[in-house]
């Protein structure tokens, strides 16, 4: 190691302030973080389905595993633009996996909001980072977006008065506007403590084992 | 060719330079070997020459200049240096990038953008020049060891590099593979191009090789000109940390039936025995990949599994251990297990031990694998006898690969384990710990576990195992 | 029957298959998606017999059909608030059982060759086209290493719903953990290979087989275009 690593960082940051040139080894390490967040968020849905138990777990718990993905990638982002380009790549992938076209554009929007984040923290900043990751976490709310800009043509069938009272009852309460900004509230607390929960992994883990 | 002057290198978090001072030239059209124990520097010294050191590295610390092929590495773009070199990483299995000879062999022209028409008559050539010892049509993840170095080599020379830099490309090879191997770097060698191979075993590169470069502490201790090398009898090698000849292990058989078995023995030979498992059948997407009618694995000795890639051993593991669903029984001392009884009895010693490392110290690691078996106490003499115990506080990611593989070792033997399985344990660690591997398993076996071992590594079986189970691929009846 | 032929099979064009998909996911997905569902779901089925996934062919009919009943049938027979819930969300995911289930043609059937060759055509900046191919290939890397974590979970009965729900971020980061770090190891190796070998420099890469629009894709264009003229014309039966 260098006597000193940080002015060595520094001084890497100075000659090249982040420029958007990625280099070929960027985009690999885009690829295999965002594919190591689609994986790991996907082994965490899964579980839901084995034991229905943990199905109100679930939302908070991606929201974290995706918390150390996405911090940990970030303490390896060398130029401008990762981040963005993580963003667009997932909702690539979650477009071809079954996901609107909606949801997918959210995800975008919010990879380049958390990158203007990110930038506003100089790309070094504790904060900024936690702060861009629970902006990026909304990612998982973005399935239900359709649900909240329209409601009644998704779910109201031909058959649905024949459902009886009690399922127009429990669908007007369950995808009323309330609850429905309840749950992204509910993910937006999960993908800050996913943030806060991912920067002391860093520490207890990565940093340790010489991988941050 | 390539120079390297002056280079001392320090990898990002080591504490000390893995090559000190170093000074090496190779000319055009010269065969280098690069040997040394490891830790050396050979293979660093390697990766110094395709430019992954330094930018693979982020941190890690050069001084002094390389130039490859007139290109200074440190400053030039990793593809700049890739067109005029083409490398072969330790695990081809590891490195490819597509699924079918064909493809693998096209990538490197593509991506520098050779016109079409010609990679189709160099792909087709290629081809044409393996496709004697290789199922070119197969998946390469199918292929044997020897199979994927074949096609390995034919994509990195594929884009006529004038320099070949092969990295310890015999270490999991048959001894005919090997064989194979020599004609091959042979041709490669009369095409003019300039080839440096990092290796531990020499013999089969003697008629070869014009210069032995022998390396120490990261630097370069010995040299040997080819014709010294020949008249070297190998105690001297041995001296320097080196190996000579390729050892086969030769075991005895084991007893065993049904359609995956290499060689069948007749049924009454089979006796009962700790472990014993009886109409094992397995179809994984549609297809057998497992079927033994019947065998038994004692308790207390070492059962190599052996066989070709694709022959079941991997899925033979898992279902022994509980983690593979599969038509058949399975009995440990007489009783039928079901199979999370015997995930309870299990363990694996896995291929890359990362995969099974769960907490943020050494300690811990050893309390929580004896915290299901009641046994805390011990975890302190576990680890004194495995010499982890300076490092109880580090993390268990922060280890070197050898150092991992003792931790999980050690936590299969605080958890107390019957069925205790291992993966390839000598692919990812420093040849010098082959002994100590050897030793781990063995001690395991001592404590009256039954064990399996699934290796390639020759000199591994020869050191560790009693006897041997071998796997024919399952033909489809 | 078809015979396996000595040449790999060339399969559908690159771009056929992720125009439909993207099509699919679209339309599957959009507010009056629904009525799509039944025809999707027929060209997923179809698509995963034509490369011989008979347990694809099979999984995805069984997964909509349970979609199916517990999102139309149970309420009917037993309406209460629970039933209620079951069903609106089963009347969602049953679009995404289809979509997943053609998506999962192209990333099973599709080389990152190939992708990378699709994309470069249609002009697709090189951070996009070479990430996006590159996961397609770091896919199986890290499917396998969760599976192996999973497995070594398993092994120390680490896995459970019991202990999940006890502790569950203690056992959300001792998969995690390990899941990236073998990941990132297994995925080093790949890099510096496929770095060395050009792969996403700056230069202008070439195809050995550029992507081809043959007799297959023209089938798959008319078979798409006769389930959406159904689907548009017929009935809705799910709506």
């Amino acid at each position: 190691m260098s006597a000193n690593p940080s002015t060595q960082g520094q001084a890497e940051t100075g000659a090249r302030p982040f420029s958007l040139r990625l280099s070929a080894r960027d985009l690999l390490r885009v690829a295999i973080f965002a594919v190591i967040f689609i994986v790991a968020t996907y082994v965490i849905g899964m579980l839901g389905i084995i034991s229905p138990l943990v199905w109100l777990l679930i939302v908070p718990l991606q929201a974290i595993v995706g918390g150390v993905t996405v911090l940990l990638f970030l303490t390896r982002v060398r130029h401008a633009g990762m981040l963005t380009l993580f963003g667009v790549v997932v909702a690539m992938f979650y477009l071809v996996g079954g996901n609107t076209l909606l949801s997918s554009t959210g995800i975008v929007g919010l990879g380049l909001v958390a990158e203007l984040i990110l930038w506003a923290g100089r790309y070094r900043s504790k904060w900024a980072m936690i702060w861009a990751y629970t902006v990026f976490g909304l990612s998982f709310f973005t399935p239900f977006l359709p649900l909240l800009v329209d409601r009644t043509a998704y779910l109201a069938s031909s058959n649905f008065t024949d459902m009886g009272k009690a399922y127009v009852h429990a669908s007007d309460t369950l995808l009323s506007v309330p609850v429905i900004s309840l749950l992204a509230c509910i993910v937006l607390a999960s993908s800050f403590l996913g943030g806060v929960f991912g920067s002391a992994i860093l520490g207890k883990h990565f940093v340790r084992a010489g991988l941050a | 060719m390539i120079h390297i002057e002056h280079v001392t290198w320090t990898y990002p978090h080591a504490e000390t330079p893995s090559l000190r001072n170093l000074d090496l030239h190779v000319r055009s059209g010269e065969f280098v070997v690069l040997c040394g124990a490891s830790g050396s520097g050979k293979s660093t010294a390697l990766r110094l020459m395709n430019g992954l050191i330094p930018h693979f590295h982020d941190e890690g610390s050069l001084v002094g200049t390389v130039t490859v092929d007139g290109i200074a590495t440190p400053g030039a773009e990793l593809d700049e240096i890739g067109l005029g070199t083409g490398t072969v990483l330790q695990h081809p299995r590891r490195q490819f990038f597509t699924e079918t000879a064909r493809e693998e062999i096209a990538f490197a022209m593509e991506n520098f953008g050779f016109p079409p028409p010609e990679i189709h008559t160099r792909v087709d050539d290629l081809i044409s020049q393996i496709a004697v010892h290789v199922p070119v049509e197969q998946p390469l993840q199918r292929l044997s060891g020897g199979q994927q170095q074949q096609v390995a080599i034919a994509a990195a020379t594929a884009h006529r590099p004038r320099i070949l830099l092969l990295d310890e490309p015999s270490s999991s090879l048959s001894a005919d593979a090997v064989e194979r191997l020599t004609a091959t770097l042979a041709q490669v060698k009369a095409e003019g191009v300039t080839i440096v191979v990092a290796e531990h075993r020499l013999r089969y590169l003697q008629g070869l090789a014009d210069r032995i470069i022998v390396m120490r502490d990261g630097a370069m201790s010995t040299q040997w000109s080819a014709g010294t090398f020949r008249s070297l009898p190998d105690d001297v090698l041995a001296r320097e940390g080196l190996r000579g000849d390729i050892r086969t292990a030769e075991l005895p058989s084991l007893p065993a039936t049904g359609g995956s078995v290499a060689q069948p023995s007749p049924g009454d030979q089979i006796r009962s025995a700790a472990l014993e498992l009886e109409g094992i059948r397995c179809r994984l997407g549609g297809r057998v990949v497992l079927d033994i009618e019947r065998v038994s694995i004692a308790a207390g000795e070492v059962t190599a599994l052996r066989g070709a890639n694709g022959a079941g051993k991997s899925t033979l593991a898992r279902i022994i251990t509980g983690l593979q669903r599969s038509a058949g029984t399975v009995r440990l001392d007489g009783k039928a297990l079901s199979r999370q009884a015997r995930q309870r009895v299990s363990a694996i010693v896995m291929q890359d031990v990362q995969r099974q490392l769960f907490t943020d110290r050494v300690d811990a690691e050893i309390g929580l694998a004896g915290a299901g078996a009641g046994q805390v106490d011990e975890s302190e003499t576990v680890l004194r006898a495995l010499d982890l115990d300076h490092l109880a506080t580090r993390h268990p990611l922060s280890l070197s690969g050898g150092q991992q593989q003792r931790l999980v070792v050690a936590t299969v033997r605080v958890s107390n384990r019957r069925i205790v399985i291992f993966d390839e344990p000598s692919s990812g660690v420093d040849r010098r710990h082959l002994r100590s591997i050897s030793d781990q398993i063995r001690r395991i076996a001592a404590s009256g576990a039954v064990v399996v071992l699934i290796s390639h590594d020759e000199d591994l079986l020869h050191l560790a195992a009693d006897r041997q189970l071998t796997l024919a691929p399952h033909q489809a009846s | 029957m078809p015979v396996p032929s000595l040449r790999p099979r060339r399969g559908l064009d690159p771009r056929a298959k992720i125009l439909l998909v993207i099509g699919c996911s679209i339309v599957v997905m959009s507010p009056a998606g629904l009525r799509f569902v039944p025809f999707a779901l027929l060209l997923a089925i179809g698509l995963a017999l034509g490369e011989r996934d008979w347990r694809r062919a099979a999984s995805l009919p069984a997964a909509a059909g349970v979609m199916w009943v517990l999102g139309w049938w149970l309420p009917l027979w037993w309406p209460n608030a629970l039933t209620a819930v079951v069903s609106l969300a089963c009347v969602y995911l049953i679009r995404f059982v289809v979509a997943i289930g053609v998506g999962a043609h192209v990333i099973v059937t599709t080389s990152p060759t190939q992708l990378a060759a699709a994309l470069r055509i249609w002009r697709i900046p090189r951070p996009f086209a070479v990430t996006l191919a590159v996961m397609l290939r770091f896919f199986p890397v890290v499917g396998a290493e969760a599976n192996a974590v999973l497995d070594a979970m398993r092994l120390r009965g680490l896995v459970g719903a019991g202990g999940l729900l006890r502790h569950p971020v203690l056992s959300v980061e001792r998969f995690t953990v390990p899941m990236i770090a073998a990941s990132l190891r297994a995925s080093e190796d790949l890099s510096a290979s496929a770095i060395l070998r050009g792969l996403g420099s700056r230069r202008k890469p070439t195809a050995m087989q550029p992507p081809r629009f043959a007799t297959p894709d023209l089938v798959l264009v008319l078979v798409t275009a006769t389930l959406t003229t159904a689907a548009l014309t017929l009935p809705a039966p799910l709506s």
